[in-house]
C-alpha cells in the first residue's frame, strides 16, 4: 500500500488503512518514545497518544513533506506535552556513571551498538537527555527548543553541553566511542 | 531547522544509531488506539443488560404472583377435594348450594360466599373428624363465580378432576391462588379455625360455624408451571476447523514469496484446550413434551496454535480485492520452523443470546431424557487470535480481521431427573460456529467447535 493510498485511508478513517500505517512507523516511533520516557511502559503510554493524535489531525498533514518526519513531530511534542504535564523536568540532575561495559564496537552488530547508544542517552538525568534528544537527534535549534520546553535559549545550551559531555563520558566508559585523548577520530562508528 | 553550532560528528553518530534503534510496541497499544478511533457500539452491552433484567423482573413477577399471594403457612395447608374423594361423598347434595366468589381487597384475594348453611356444617364435621389436622377442607362443587363470571377450574376441579388433593392438581399444570372464605356471609380466618379447632376438639361443629373468621381458599389457574428459569454451565474442549487456502502475493510490496504448503491444515498445528460455556434462560413449558428457551449465555473457548519465534516482519494477512485493500500485519512467530516451538494461545469471549427450543423423548415421573437445539446470536467481547497469514508462513494478530457479531448452533442430549421443585439436567452437546471467526477479506475461514458436558438447574416459576 502506497503512502497516498495509506493517508487517503486514513482520511476516511478506515480501519485497515490506520492499522497499516501504525505498523509501518511503529517500532521507529515507539523508539522515539522510548529516548524520552521513563519506562517502555510510559513510552507505550506516550506512542498511543501520539498515533491517536496523528489519526485524528491527518487532515492536517499537507503533503508537503514527509509523512515520516510529520508524524514524528506530533510524537516528539507528545512526549514533551507528557512530560511536562508530569512536571518531571523538575527531577534533580544526578551524576551518573555508566557501568562497565568492556565491549568494542567492531566486535558487536550495529543494531546492538544502536541500542546501547539509546540506552545510555536514558543514562542521562531528564532535563539533560530532552534538550539532548530534541537538539542532537530530532534537530530542533536551541531557540526552538526554549519555546518547546518554556526555558531560556541560554539554558538550552548549557544544559546541552552537559548533557553531551556527560554522555560522551558513558559512551567511552562503555567502550562505544574511544577518548578524545588517544587523537582517533571521534566516533569509531563512522566508517 | 536552523542548526548554527554544533555540526559536528558526534550529533550525527548520535542520530544515526537512535534512527537505527526500533522498538515494538505491545498488542495492547494498537488495541486501545483502535477502541478510541474505532468506539464499539454500545447497544450490545445494553440488549444483554435489558435481557438480564428482564428476565430477573420477570422472575420476580412470577414469583411474586404466584407464592406472594400466600396469606401465611395455612393456606397452603388447604387440601381441594373434587367430586370423587370420600370426604365429599358424605356432604349432602351440592347443586343446591349457591356459591360465588367475589373480588376482596387484593387482586389474588377472592371471597368464597356460600349460603348453604349445611355445607358450612359439612366443613365443620369435616373439620371434626380429621382433629388431628390443623387446616381446613374446602369442598368446591356447584355453581362458583367471580364477579358474576364462571370459574371455569374451579368447576373442573369439582368436576372432572380426578385428583385428591390440590398437590396433585398442581402436577396438571394448574396454577393456585388463594382466596378468602365466607362462610354464611361471615369471615373464617384458618388459622383462627385451626385453633378453635384445636382447642375445641370434641366440641359441636356448630361452634365453628358460629365463630366470624376469615379463611383462605386456593383458585386454581391454567398457566401454573409454565415457565422455568434455568442455570447451567458446561466445560468444552474447543477444537477449530479450517476452511480455505493459502494464497499467494504476487507483486506484494513486501515480497512474499509462496514456497510453504498452500493446504492450511497441513500448515498450522493445532492443540485443543479447555473452555466453558455458562448461561440462564427462560424456559416456557409448551406442554409436557415441548419446551421453548431463550436467555443470555457467556462462551469462553481457547486453543493453541504451535509458532516459531522469529525477527519481525511484516507479513499480508488478506490480498487485495474489490473494495479492500491488501491488509499486512507484523509478525514475530512462524508457522513451521526448526527450533523449539512455542505454543500461542487463542482464546473467544462471546456473549450469546441463546434461542432454543427440547424436546423429550422419554418422559417417567421424575426422569426425562431430552434432545435440544439453539441458534446463538454471539457477540464477540474479546478476541485474541492469532491468525496465520494469508501466505500460511506466518502467525500474526490482526484485529481489524475479527468478525464481531457471529452465528452458532448447537444440539445436545440431556438427562433430566426431578428433585423436588427443582429438575436437575446433564449430557453431552455440542456448539458449533456457523460464519468463520475472521471477515471474508480473510481468505481462511476459521469455524469453531465446542464439545461439552452440560450441567444444568432448573426451577419452576411459582
Amino acid at each position: 500500500m502506497t503512502e497516498e493510498v495509506l493517508i487517503q485511508g486514513c482520511l476516511r478513517n478506515d480501519a485497515t488503512a490506520q492499522q497499516e500505517l501504525y505498523y509501518r512507523y511503529s517500532p521507529k516511533m515507539l523508539s522515539v518514545c522510548y529516548r524520552y520516557a521513563k519506562s517502555r511502559e510510559d513510552a507505550e503510554d506516550m506512542l498511543q497518544e501520539g498515533f491517536i493524535k496523528v489519526f485524528t489531525q491527518i487532515h492536517q498533514f499537507q503533503n508537503r513533506g514527509a509523512l515520516e518526519g510529520w508524524i514524528r513531530r506530533i510524537i516528539v511534542h507528545t512526549c514533551i506535552n507528557n512530560l511536562k504535564k508530569n512536571k518531571k523536568f523538575s527531577d534533580s540532575v544526578d551524576i551518573i556513571h555508566a557501568a562497565s561495559v568492556s565491549v568494542r564496537e567492531e566486535n558487536i552488530p550495529s543494531i546492538l551498538q544502536a541500542k546501547q547508544v539509546v540506552e545510555c542517552i536514558r543514562l542521562l538525568p531528564l532535563g539533560y537527555r530532552t534538550v539532548l534528544n530534541l537538539y542532537a537527534i530530532e534537530g530542533y535549534s536551541h531557540k526552538e527548543i526554549a519555546e518547546i520546553l518554556d526555558i531560556e535559549e541560554s539554558t538550552s545550551r548549557s544544559q546541552y553541553t552537559r548533557a553531551k559531555a556527560m554522555l560522551e563520558d558513558i559512551l567511552i566508559r562503555k567502550n562505544i566511542l574511544t577518548k578524545p585523548a588517544e587523537k582517533t577520530t571521534w566516533l569509531l562508528a563512522i566508517k | 531547522m536552523e542548526r548554527n553550532d554544533y555540526n559536528g560528528g558526534f550529533e550525527h553518530f548520535l542520530k544515526d544509531k537512535a534512527d537505527q534503534y526500533k522498538l515494538y510496541p505491545s498488542d495492547r497499544v494498537w488495541n486501545a488506539i483502535n477502541d478510541r478511533l474505532h468506539p464499539k457500539s454500545k447497544w450490545p452491552y445494553l440488549v444483554v443488560a435489558a435481557i438480564f433484567l428482564g428476565l430477573g423482573i420477570g422472575g420476580k413477577i412470577f414469583d411474586s404472583s404466584l407464592s406472594g399471594s400466600t396469606v401465611n403457612k395455612d393456606t397452603r395447608a388447604l387440601t381441594v377435594l373434587t367430586d370423587n374423594s370420600p370426604e365429599l361423598q358424605s356432604f349432602p347434595d351440592n347443586s343446591a348450594s349457591t356459591r360465588s366468589l367475589t373480588s376482596n381487597s387484593g387482586k389474588n384475594s377472592m371471597k368464597l360466599v356460600h349460603s348453604n348453611p349445611d355445607l358450612v356444617t359439612n366443613y365443620g364435621r369435616s373439620a371434626q373428624n380429621k382433629q388431628q389436622e390443623t387446616s381446613l377442607k374446602v369442598v368446591p362443587g356447584g355453581k362458583l363465580t367471580v364477579k358474576n363470571q364462571p370459574v371455569s377450574n374451579i368447576e373442573a376441579i369439582a368436576g372432572t378432576q380426578s385428583a385428591k388433593s390440590a398437590d396433585a392438581q398442581i402436577q396438571n399444570g394448574y396454577q393456585i391462588e388463594t382466596g378468602s372464605l365466607l362462610i354464611n356471609d361471615q369471615p373464617h380466618d384458618l388459622a383462627t379455625v385451626s385453633i378453635i379447632q384445636n382447642k375445641a376438639a370434641g366440641k359441636p361443629v356448630t361452634e365453628t360455624k358460629k365463630a366470624p373468621k376469615t379463611t383462605a381458599i386456593k383458585v386454581l389457574k391454567p398457566y401454573k408451571d409454565k415457565f422455568g428459569l434455568q442455570f447451567y454451565m458446561s466445560p468444552t474442549v474447543s477444537y477449530r476447523k479450517l476452511y480455505g487456502d493459502g494464497i499467494k502475493t504476487y507483486g506484494n510490496s513486501l515480497g512474499s514469496t509462496f514456497n510453504y504448503s498452500n493446504d492450511v491444515n497441513s500448515a498450522v498445528t493445532h492443540k485443543p484446550m479447555i473452555g466453558t460455556e455458562v448461561g440462564a434462560a427462560l424456559v416456557f413449558n409448551m406442554n409436557k413434551k415441548l419446551r421453548f428457551k431463550t436467555g443470555i449465555q457467556v462462551n469462553f473457548n481457547q486453543y493453541e496454535s504451535l509458532g516459531f519465534e522469529n525477527s519481525a516482519e511484516l507479513v499480508p494477512m488478506t490480498a487485495a480485492g474489490i473494495g479492500h485493500t491488501q491488509v499486512n500485519a507484523m509478525s514475530t512467530f512462524r508457522s513451521s520452523g526448526t527450533t523449539q516451538g512455542t505454543w500461542l494461545r487463542n482464546q473467544h469471549i462471546m456473549i450469546a443470546i441463546p434461542v432454543g427450543a427440547e424436546l423429550s423423548v422419554y418422559n417417567s415421573r421424575n426422569v426425562q431424557l431430552n434432545i435440544a437445539g439453539s441458534l446463538q446470536p454471539t457477540y464477540s467481547i474479546n478476541n485474541r487470535s492469532y491468525m496465520v497469514s494469508s501466505d500460511l508462513k506466518n502467525y500474526a494478530q490482526a484485529p481489524s480481521l475479527y468478525r464481531h457479531f457471529n452465528m452458532n448452533t448447537s444440539i445436545e442430549a440431556f438427562l433430566s431427573i426431578k428433585s423436588g421443585s427443582v429438575k436437575w439436567s446433564i449430557g453431552p452437546q455440542l456448539r458449533y460456529q456457523i460464519l468463520s471467526s475472521f471477515k471474508k477479506e480473510y481468505p481462511i475461514s476459521e469455524h469453531l467447535l465446542d464439545y461439552g458436558f452440560k450441567i444444568g438447574l432448573t426451577k419452576t416459576l411459582k
